[in-house]
């Protein structure tokens, strides 16, 4: 370390790389997080802290009170850090994609009963069926569809919306 | 980043450095100073220095030479404590000290009643006091702040508790000599004194986690861990 303090980068490694084992080892039985990534995080929090106080290094006293001094304060800020971090959180479970609710699943339900819509289409009024077929099923815009079949858009409109709420009430009596 | 790249990193950055000098030493620069800064107060806010070569009673000088022993045996801990395998029990070196300081002021408070009766223990407001003692105090303990964060904060809180309590018992002793006349009773000394030196501890010790931090690591070196 004195060797390193005199700016020796070669002492510094080899220093730094027998003392890593040990810090690890330190580190690991007094940090409580078991994560080796946690661990690993305070030894390089070691590791830099040790860079940065080096100074404070007195080559007449022992080199092992001096970094074990550094770890014991660098855990210990670590578990704190952690602490106040993870007391703000709430683990919760992988939440759903999409609401439990049968209601709000609107998508990939898969189709219903086919036979059953074409049978409730072809029960509605001539107007209402038209409209439907034209705008839902061709997929006309609501001037070609008025176009072809002289009827206004805006009674296309209510048509549509008229023939979509029947059948709607229609496929909703069938499931019951 | 791992371990060993970060190791490199550091030997990279190993430039030569100045090892901080031991506590003792730092400790003898701020309390030497911290006197000449005292004596400098003192001649400039008492209105009567001659008072002080009429004082003859023990106790009071007893009393600042306790407060003195009590700034110097704090700012050592103070020190101490911000050198890593020497900041254990760093705390219970001022504490010999600040009894010896407490006991010959609880003396006095002793002898007052025995003179005086129940008059001796009002407490007398004493702003001119704490205004002296919080001027005599806040320089040497901005002057110890620098001289800590060269060091490694290990305990922010007790340490630079620790400083106010030496850059308080410094303003102490100017509170007491910078005096036109003699405290009305012990018991003020004791409330306001040690009052204002408790309070100036808190106060410091609830800044420490802004005052006093690990010196940079990662810009030190370069380093951003990923």
């Amino acid at each position: 370390m004195a060797a390193a303090n005199a700016g020796d980068g070669e002492a510094y490694a080899q220093l730094l790389k027998a003392v890593t084992p040990v810090i690890r080892r330190v580190v690991a039985q007094r940090w409580y997080v078991r994560s080796p990534i946690g661990v690993e995080d305070v030894v390089q929090d070691v590791l830099l802290s040790v860079h940065a106080v080096r100074a404070t290094y007195d080559p007449m006293r022992p080199f092992l009170p001096w970094l074990l001094a550094i770890v014991h304060h660098r855990v210990a800020d670590a578990a704190r850090k952690h602490k106040r971090s993870t007391g703000r959180e709430v683990q919760v479970d992988e939440p759903s994609v999409t609401f439990l609710a049968a209601e709000a699943n609107t998508y990939g339900t898969g189709y219903g009963d086919v036979d059953a819509l074409q049978v409730a289409i072809r029960s509605l009024p001539a107007g209402q069926r038209n409209a439907i077929e034209l705008l839902k099923l061709q997929e006309l815009s609501l001037h070609e569809a008025s176009a072809a079949t002289g009827t206004s858009v805006g009674a296309l409109k209510v048509a549509t919306h008229r023939a979509m709420s029947t059948l709607r009430r229609m496929l909703k009596t069938n499931e019951h | 980043m791992n371990t060993d790249q970060l190791i490199e990193r550091l030997a990279q950055d190993a430039v030569p450095v100045r090892r901080i000098a031991p506590p003792a030493i730092r400790t003898a620069w701020w309390i030497g100073l911290g006197t000449v800064y005292v004596v400098f107060l003192v001649v400039l806010l008492s209105p009567n220095l001659d008072r002080l070569s009429g004082i003859r009673v023990p106790r009071f000088w007893l009393e600042q030479v306790a407060t003195l022993a009590t700034a110097a045996a704090a700012a050592a801990a103070a020190f101490r404590s911000v050198v890593p395998g020497r900041e254990r029990r760093a705390w219970m070196l001022p504490m010999l000290p600040l009894a010896m300081w407490v006991t010959v002021v609880a003396i006095g408070c002793v002898q007052d009643w025995l003179r005086r009766g129940p008059a001796a223990l009002t407490v007398y407001g004493d702003p001119t006091c704490a205004f002296a003692i919080a001027v005599g105090s806040l320089l040497p303990l901005v002057a110890m702040v620098p001289m800590l964060r060269r060091g490694a904060a290990m305990t922010p809180g007790p340490t630079l508790a620790l400083a106010a309590l030496a850059a308080g018992g410094l303003g102490a002793i100017v509170g007491c000599l910078s005096r036109a006349s003699r405290h009305e009773s012990s018991l003020t000394v004791l409330v306001w004194h040690f009052g204002m030196v408790l309070s100036i501890a808190l106060v410091a010790a609830c800044c420490a986690p802004y005052l006093l931090r690990w010196p940079p690591t990662s810009s030190a070196v370069g380093v951003r861990r990923e």
